[in-house]
């Protein structure tokens, strides 16, 4: 029973991941749980609920789903998928009044996520199985994207030095570095393919180029924050949740 | 002979590999680009392509697509940059970035 008759606060991200788990094929298998829940009380954070695109993946009143033109509902996909990341730049440049050649930063960031989930983001040992989520919520002066898996994290899945894994085993390294370092396309493809690996510094440079802004990423034990302070976590999200924001005055330049 | 690849194969490029899902560089290049390259080598042709029109290009979509193409070229790879003439009015710097893979590419064979 997920009783949400007191909650007073709620983010797409929670509701992302909160669906993650009980959509979770690999957990079903093993036993069938009947998920049940309530409404919050809250009236604003009842509507967010209901206008997130939570409740299409559960079973529910026509009239408890409420389809919002602020919000880009929650999709998933398990591979790239162009008609959602085209969706989703027409949503930004309709809110923007911006055109499609303004919108191809958010083009290319959404495909190198969306492969980046089934290349790197899952192996034999992950909890899950694999799926992205994606939400954008329209704010008043800004657009706000949410993008998540729930894959084994970027810092486990980077490629590491030896005296890294060493001081990783030891505890000694902060797991935000890893992203930072990423980030910063400082050689740690999984593949060790020289021409892959392009996506993390492909979103980088989107984000040092001034058309996003805010790029967090939260990873395993990693809060990375590009404009704010970075640091590691003291529990663990089993995942990457990629969290960026267009200012609406950048479609004004 | 002509490539537009929003006409001709997608306004909605994917990524690198098919099973990374629709319209990725590997297919494009298997279906389009690798056979409108041999025949344009062996007529002697340009192969112009125009990368207009589409909602975006990730690079591993490109890189896959053009540094591909010498990848799995045997012969007739070092001309690539003569015989591929691009065009992209929409967002100009994507022609470098496919030189750079091609050049790339070419280098790695040598």
């Amino acid at each position: 029973m997920i009783n949400m008759d007191e909650v007073e606060n709620i983010t797409g991200d929670a509701l992302m991941y909160l669906l993650t788990v009980m959509k979770n094929a690999k957990m079903q298998k093993d036993r069938k749980i009947m998920w049940k829940g309530n409404f919050p009380k809250n009236e604003k954070i009842n509507k967010f609920l209901k206008a997130s695109g939570f409740l299409n993946y559960m079973k529910t009143a026509e009239q408890n789903l409420i389809h919002s033109d602020e919000n880009f509902e929650i999709q998933c996909g398990k591979l790239m998928q162009g008609d959602i990341a085209k969706y989703i730049c027409e949503f930004t440049n309709n809110k923007l009044g911006t055109n499609r050649l303004f919108s191809k930063f958010l083009y290319k960031m959404l495909t190198e996520l969306m492969t980046n989930t089934k290349d790197h983001a899952y192996n034999k040992q992950s909890t899950f199985d694999y799926c992205w989520y994606i939400f954008v919520e329209n704010d008043k002066d800004k657009i706000k994207y949410t993008f998540m898996d729930n894959g084994i994290g970027i810092p486990t899945t980077v490629s590491k030095k030896f005296y890294e894994k060493i001081n990783e085993i030891l505890h000694l390294d902060k797991q935000y570095k890893y992203i930072a370092s990423a980030l910063k396309g400082e050689f740690r493809t999984e593949t060790k393919e020289e021409h892959r690996g392009t996506g993390l510094p492909d979103i980088y440079s989107i984000s040092e180029n001034g058309n996003i802004n805010n790029l967090t990423i939260i990873s395993n034990f990693a809060y990375y924050s590009k404009e704010k302070n970075s640091y590691d976590l003291e529990t663990e999200l089993e995942g990457t949740i990629l969290y960026w924001e267009i200012n609406k005055l950048e479609g004004e330049k | 002979m002509n490539i537009n690849i929003c006409k001709d194969y997608t306004d909605t490029p994917g990524g690198r590999y098919i099973s990374q899902g629709e319209f990725s560089g590997e297919d494009f290049r298997n279906k389009l680009l690798m056979p409108k390259y041999i025949e344009a080598v062996k007529n002697g042709e340009k192969l112009k392509i125009d990368l207009d029109g589409g909602y975006g290009y990730g690079s591993s979509f490109l890189e896959e697509a053009f540094g591909g193409l010498i990848r799995e070229l045997k012969d007739n790879y070092k001309q690539a940059l003569e015989i591929i003439e691009l065009k992209s009015d929409d967002e100009p710097s994507l022609i470098d970035d496919i030189t750079q893979y091609i050049k790339e590419e070419i280098k790695k064979k040598k």
